[in-house]
């Protein structure tokens, strides 16, 4: 199927729907009046397996890192990715504490995971210290103590946790771990054997899915660094002149391109494709503080760490589709950002501090590529530029998109999305 | 060109007539080719201006991706929930206008609407909505890797050929 004929079938379906202005204004004189809306029934959620699941897709983030994240929550990232490897704690675990992270600064971290008072003395507190991006401690205030004898011990350590996420999930029900610890006698595994809820079992099916799809992440990982041939240091080379070569990058760029390895941009070792070849993505920025040049952006590439050579198969693919537009083209590569760039001030008239946020992106997620448009098939240049920076969402912050034309450097189309604020 | 302008503070009646005259019909499109049934899309499009009403304004999203997030949102509680599929409800014919998409389109839609639930709201708003995966994947709340890997799936399924442009 064509993504065409797919864009054009959904257009169809969404835009072919009209309601009737009777329809219109009947609901909002229900709205207005304060009238109940029919509506259906809420679901119930079970509390812990959420808090697991949004602590998954916090951690998740780690995992595909295009994405930056606010210094808080890369701490929080970081916390959880260090429980995990001590303790074994898992999301879904973790459900059963709050977590709380605190910062002197943008380098010095605390992570703390809070059980419910009812549930602490058994169940202990956690706490994860970090600096500069780096694990340096990490504390449970039941150490020590004795984690035998399943729920009659005097500590809940991950074995019990798992058999409360277990349990939980199964009967909704925390109150007998409570009532345990007050020392009454219960039968926590009651009602074990009653169906289970289906929200709970797609709720389970998320976590689990998404638990199994981290640790199948980590373990790739893992695997592909041993079976890496060249030293971190070679591929970071090579990553460079990779691309360098991919873009021409002159001398001036190729100057000022610089390794990222901090935060959400730090490299990661996976593996890719049916025969899960062994890859280390990496990603260099270039940019600097006096103001921006055409070239400036994010660039990401992928290494095949057995032989060195440059994966990127989606770009090779819109490579191929737009090499006639790249070819016909009246304008060098930085000749287009340059244009792309200043389109967008003076379509959106930014000022100049928003002006200095504006980025150009050339990622996997936000390709810079050759390709045509409209049914006369002009050739032209897509382009994605970024806005976002420090002091959290300013007007103006966003995603640009940019398509100009490669003959003659018009504007074809531009967009504009704000993003949310990304701060936790 | 296009810039979405945010509305800050509360909103008046007016401007409630205003965003269910401008989105109310691709609002129910959306819901429509989500859940495949009208009845309840109608219901979760009235819930989702109802909230816009209460919330009293938009803060850093523009109102389309506000209430197209709410209402993909609900969408997906309702479909958990399971209980209206049970519940034989009509739409009154003169309610909503449907134009009727061609066969070739219809075909299309039937795939699409074959796909799992998460798969089928990232493939709108991929495709349709034009959202960047980390738009989408804060608009459904879920991971970034989650809308990724759903993508990729859904596109294995729907055996979508990549296209340049």
């Amino acid at each position: 199927m064509k993504e065409t004929a797919l864009r054009e079938a959904l257009n169809t379906s969404i835009t072919g729907c009209r309601p009737s202005d009777y329809w219109k204004n009947h609901m909002v004189r229900q709205i207005v009046k304060g009238e109940k809306v029919k509506t259906g029934t809420k679901l119930s959620w079970n509390l812990i397996l959420v808090i697991g699941l949004l602590l998954l897709s916090v951690t998740a983030y780690a995992v595909i890192q295009s994405v930056t994240l606010s210094p808080r929550v890369d701490a929080k990232v970081l916390a959880n990715e260090a429980l995990y490897e001590k303790y074994g704690l898992t999301p879904a675990m973790l459900g059963f504490f709050a977590q709380d992270a605190q910062g002197k600064d943008d380098h010095h971290w605390h992570v703390d995971y809070i059980p419910d008072e009812g549930l602490a003395s058994r169940l202990g507190a956690y706490r994860v210290e970090i600096t500069d991006n780096h694990v340096d401690k990490i504390t449970w205030t039941n150490e020590g103590k004795s984690t035998q004898g399943g729920f009659d011990a005097e500590a809940w350590g991950p074995e019990q946790l798992e058999e409360m996420v277990n349990i939980t999930g199964r009967t909704h029900d925390v109150n007998r771990f409570y009532r345990k610890i007050q020392g009454e006698d219960v039968n926590l595994y009651e009602g074990m054997d009653d169906p289970i809820p289906e929200e709970t079992i797609a709720l389970q099916e998320n976590v689990s899915e998404e638990e199994a799809y981290r640790e199948a992440m980590r373990e790739q990982g893992k695997d592909a660094e041993a079976r890496s041939r060249y030293s971190r240091e070679e591929l970071i080379e090579m990553g460079r002149q990779g691309i360098i070569d991919a873009y021409a990058l002159s001398q001036d760029l190729q100057d000022r391109l610089r390794f990222c390895d901090e935060g959400v941009l730090i490299p990661y070792y996976y593996q890719t494709g049916a025969d899960e070849i062994p890859a280390f993505k990496m990603t260099f920025e270039i940019g600097g503080n006096d103001g921006w040049k055409a070239g400036d952006g994010i660039y990401t590439i992928d290494i095949n760490v057995l032989d060195g050579t440059v994966l990127d198969g989606f770009r090779k693919e819109l490579e191929e589709s737009g090499k006639d537009s790249k070819a016909q083209s009246g304008y060098t590569r930085e000749e287009l950002i340059e244009l792309g760039h200043r389109g967008i001030i003076e379509a959106y008239g930014l000022n100049p501090e928003q002006q200095e946020r504006l980025q150009f992106y050339d990622t996997s997620f936000f390709p810079a590529y050759y390709s045509t448009i409209g049914a006369d098939k002009k050739p032209t240049y897509n382009m994605t530029f970024q806005s976002s920076g420090e002091g959290g969402w300013m007007e103006g912050d966003g995603v640009y998109t940019i398509i100009v034309n490669v003959l003659d450097g018009t504007v074809e189309y531009l967009d504009y999305d704000t993003t949310l604020d990304g701060n936790g | 060109m296009r810039k979405e302008t945010l509305v800050p503070g509360s909103i008046s009646e007016e401007e409630l007539i205003r965003l269910v005259d401008t989105y109310s019909g691709i609002l129910l499109g959306v819901c429509r080719l989500t859940l495949g049934d009208t009845a309840m899309a109608q219901d979760i499009v009235q819930e989702t201006f109802l909230k816009a009403w209460r919330q009293g304004g938009f803060r850093q999203e523009t109102e389309k991706a506000w209430l197209i997030r709410v209402a993909m949102n609900l969408c997906h509680d309702y479909h958990r929930s399971r209980w209206w599929k049970h519940i034989d409800r009509k739409t009154p014919a003169d309610e909503i206008q449907i134009a009727e998409p061609d066969p070739a389109e219809q075909e299309i839609l039937a795939m699409v609407k074959d796909l799992p639930l998460r798969e089928r709201q990232i493939v709108i708003l991929y495709f349709w909505n034009r959202m960047t995966l980390s738009d989408i994947a804060q608009m459904l709340g879920v991971s970034q890797s989650a809308v990724f890997r759903d993508l990729e799936k859904a596109k294995k399924r729907l055996k979508l050929e990549l296209e340049g442009g």
